[in-house]
Formats: C-alpha cells, sequence, structure tokens
C-alpha cells in the first residue's frame, strides 16, 4: 500500500491518512482516489486526520481533504506527532525484556534493585527498599518503599498482592500511599499521576 | 557438642538481658549445662541481672586476649545448677574483641556446654556482628511497639545475610489488656509484619522489675506469667511443642496477674 504514497490505517482518534514523502500532490490525489474508489461507502462518514510525511502546503492540504470529503469521510485535521500511533510503533524499552526473581523477604534497611523487571516472592517490610528499571511484581505484601521504572520508562507498573507501601513512584511520578491496605492491586502511570486498580477487576 | 544461641533485638531496653537470664536460668532447671555470655562490652549488665557482680574476677575480655583461661572466667550460679556466666569487661569497650576471638570462645564452651546463649548489645555494629559471629541460631526479642518491631526486622535481615537463617521471635511485654482495646500491636500484627516463627510471648508483668534489680531470674516464680512464659520458651528451644500462653482467658493466673499488676 505505502508504494502507491499513500497509507490508511485506523486508530483510536479515527482513519489516520498517511502521505508518505517522495510524491507529488498529484500522485496523492489519484492513489487517494484510487483507495476510496475500491473501498466506495466503507469509508462513509468515517473521520480521518491527515499525516503528511513531507512538507504540506495548506492549499495542498485543502485539494486533498476537499478529494476525501467527496466520499463522505469527515476531517479532524492533521495528525498530532506523539499520541497514541505514534507511541504505539516506538520500540518496546528493555526495560520490558527481563526479570529478576527475589525470592525472599526484604526486610527493613534492605534494598533490592533490578535494571529491568523485578518480582518479588515474599514481603517487602517498612523500611525496606525494592526498585526497577521496568516493572514490580510483589508476590507477598508490599509495604515499604517500591519505584517502577526508576529510568523513566511511563509504561512500568506496579503490583502487589497486599498494597499498602509507604511510598511509591512510577518514573519519577510519585504518589501518596493509599489510606489503607488493598488486595490485589495494580498501579499505573496515567499522565501525571498514578492510578491504583484491582489487579482483577472483573473478579 | 552444644549450641551457641545468640539473643538480640537492635533495639535497646526490649528485654535482651532479662530474656538471656530467664531463657538461661530455663534450660538449667530443665538440667542442661549451660553458658550464658554477655557480650556487651563496656555496658554489662547480666552479671547484674543475675545477681552475680560481686563474684567477677576475669571475664570475656580477658579470655579474649589470653589473660587467663576460660575456666577461670566462669562464673557458677549457685542457685540454678548447671548454669554459668561468662561476664563482659566493664572498662573496655566494644572493639576489644573481633569475631574471630568470639567465634574461639563459643567454640570452646560448645565443648563443655549443652548450650551457650550470647547476650548481644543493642545496635548492628561491632557488638552485634562479635555477638553473632559464634551463633548456631538466633532469637530476637521484641516489645509490641513499631520501633521495635522495625528494628527486629532490621536484625533480622542482618542475621539472615550473616547466614542465620530462620530466627525465631520472642514477644515480650505484650499487655492484653492494651491488645484488647486496641491501643497495642496483637501478636498477629507483629508477626505479620516481621514474617517469623514465634518462640514464645512473654506479658508485662511488674515482678520482672522486681525480679532484676535482686538479681534473681524470675522463671523460677510459680505464679507469674512472665515466668511460666520464659518456662515454656526454654522448653520450645529443646523441641518440645509447648502450646501458647493463652493470656486472654487463663482465668487463675491472670487473676492474680491483673491483681499483681493493678489492674483487677
Amino acid at each position: 500500500m505505502s508504494r502507491s504514497g499513500i497509507s490508511i490505517k485506523g486508530t483510536r482518534e479515527g482513519l489516520v491518512i498517511f502521505l508518505d514523502a517522495g510524491y507529488d500532490l498529484e500522485e496523492w490525489k489519484q492513489n487517494l482516489k484510487r483507495h476510496l474508489e475500491s473501498a466506495r461507502g466503507f469509508f462513509q462518514g468515517a473521520r480521518f486526520l491527515l499525516h503528511p510525511r513531507r512538507e504540506l502546503p495548506a492549499e495542498q492540504e485543502k485539494e486533498i481533504v476537499e478529494l476525501v470529503s467527496r466520499y463522505g469521510l469527515i476531517y479532524l485535521g492533521r495528525k498530532k506527532v506523539g499520541t497514541a500511533l505514534a507511541t504505539r510503533t516506538q520500540p518496546r524499552p528493555p526495560a520490558e525484556a527481563n526479570t529478576h526473581l527475589y525470592r525472599s523477604h526484604v526486610r527493613a534497611g534492605q534494598i533490592v534493585s533490578a535494571a529491568e523487571n523485578l518480582v518479588v516472592v515474599g514481603d517487602v517490610h517498612p523500611g525496606a527498599r525494592v526498585e526497577a528499571g521496568g516493572s514490580v511484581i510483589v508476590c507477598g505484601n508490599l509495604r515499604g518503599e517500591v519505584a517502577a521504572g526508576k529510568d523513566g520508562n511511563p509504561s512500568a507498573v506496579i503490583v502487589a498482592y497486599r498494597f499498602a507501601p509507604l511510598r511509591l513512584s512510577i518514573a519519577g511520578v510519585s504518589a501518596p500511599p493509599p489510606p489503607s491496605s488493598l488486595v490485589m492491586v495494580k498501579a499505573r502511570l496515567e499522565g501525571k499521576s498514578i492510578l491504583l486498580e484491582p489487579l482483577f477487576p472483573h473478579r | 557438642m552444644g549450641e551457641t544461641i545468640v539473643i538480640t533485638s537492635g533495639k535497646g531496653g526490649v528485654g535482651k538481658t532479662t530474656a538471656t537470664a530467664n531463657i538461661g536460668a530455663g534450660l538449667a532447671l530443665l538440667g542442661h549445662k549451660v553458658a550464658l555470655v554477655d557480650a556487651d562490652i563496656g555496658l554489662r549488665n547480666l552479671d547484674v541481672v543475675l545477681g552475680l557482680e560481686n563474684r567477677i574476677v576475669y571475664d570475656l575480655v580477658d579470655v579474649a586476649h589470653g589473660h587467663c583461661r576460660l575456666k577461670q572466667a566462669l562464673i557458677r550460679d549457685k542457685r540454678f545448677e548447671g548454669l554459668y556466666l561468662l561476664p563482659a569487661a566493664q572498662t573496655k569497650d566494644k572493639t576489644a574483641v573481633n569475631p574471630e576471638q568470639m567465634r574461639e570462645i563459643c567454640q570452646e564452651l560448645k565443648k563443655e556446654f549443652d548450650y551457650v546463649i550470647v547476650d548481644c548489645p543493642a545496635g548492628i555494629e561491632q557488638g552485634f556482628r562479635n555477638a553473632i559471629a559464634g551463633a548456631d541460631r538466633a532469637i530476637v526479642v521484641t516489645t509490641p511497639e513499631v520501633a521495635a518491631v522495625r528494628d527486629a526486622d532490621r536484625v533480622i535481615g542482618l542475621l539472615e545475610a550473616a547466614g542465620l537463617n530462620e530466627p525465631k521471635l520472642v514477644i515480650n511485654r505484650l499487655r492484653p489488656k492494651m491488645v484488647r482495646q486496641g491501643d497495642m500491636m496483637d501478636i498477629e500484627d507483629i508477626l505479620d509484619i516481621l514474617a517469623v516463627d514465634l518462640l514464645g510471648v512473654v506479658p508485662e508483668d511488674e515482678r520482672i522489675i522486681v525480679s532484676t534489680n535482686r538479681g534473681e531470674p524470675i522463671v523460677q516464680e510459680r505464679n507469674s506469667l512472665a515466668a511460666e512464659a520464659f518456662r515454656n520458651i526454654s522448653r520450645r528451644i529443646l523441641g518440645e511443642p509447648v502450646p501458647l500462653l493463652d493470656l486472654e482467658s487463663n482465668g487463675n493466673l491472670l487473676v492474680r496477674l491483673r491483681k499483681m499488676l493493678g489492674l483487677g
């Protein structure tokens, strides 16, 4: 598809029409027309975004939007770089790759640190600290300090059977400790705040 | 060949020395040959609690430095058949002995005694490292207070790091009434935090203060719950499965204990 200078992808925000670099306006229009003809009616009423991969002057954009709108699609605007699709196509951070298994309680004054993911089979006691470049999973009571994604990985999560950390942070964002001990909790980063949610919401 | 047990806590004032004296005397009452070692150099008081202060001639530091033979420094407790004390020096400090010397002394005592019980100083520095050097097992004493429990946790971690796995816990000075009112951590709370095996629970008992002041271990008292708790701990050390004292509904004894405490 991309050989034609046009590719279309469905995202949560709507259809994204990629306009590849190395093609001129006429080629784009021709190929777009062919795409939309062949899928006649299918895109009817859909919302779309444009994602040009080279400089796109306003009058050219207007022409393209006019063409696409003729097939019943609604223009939302330019695709913003760095939103859902862009982050999804990023390579996974290396922190997702390996897991360090720690099979003991982590006691006051002890620090267990892992470059990547960390699984503690045991409790993390008050006064202890567990930290990882990736996610931290505690198969036991989490009552000490916990830091996930300590090198800035925002997709890191913290999971504990019993969740009552004295301090917690994900990718440098910290949150106040929960007021009481929670059972089977997953903490994840949502924007600039940490969300606590049940590990098994449907149970 | 005997066994060396270190009694430690991290925090001071939780009852290590009292526990050492009473557990040691309890083991002696059960017919075992016991050596108590005071590793708290510079702040010795196991001899005071045992009432043996006036009989000290040589001490642990003298033995470590070869100023006397081990046997010369050991004090025999005449009230308890088989109970001996190796006192600490009062004028030196913790650096007067090193872990290697402690290991040798414990090793030598084990040839002669069934149990060598080391009273560890508070803290986690040199004195602690000396005290645990020759140990085969460890008993951690705590009180139902957050700070004491936190320090106990720290010490358990250090013991495990030193290869003294699965230390046993003694909860000292528990006040059943305060627990009932929700004003004190209960046994479950403490075990939940520390995740170790419980060796025994000793209730708060004013008579302990009297007994330590007089230099008479309370363990031989017949009508004290604390004494019974210490006797039970000694039996559990020998491997006997003794159930925990019921501090809540132990009719006669508890009523008497409450009266003694002025709560009845």
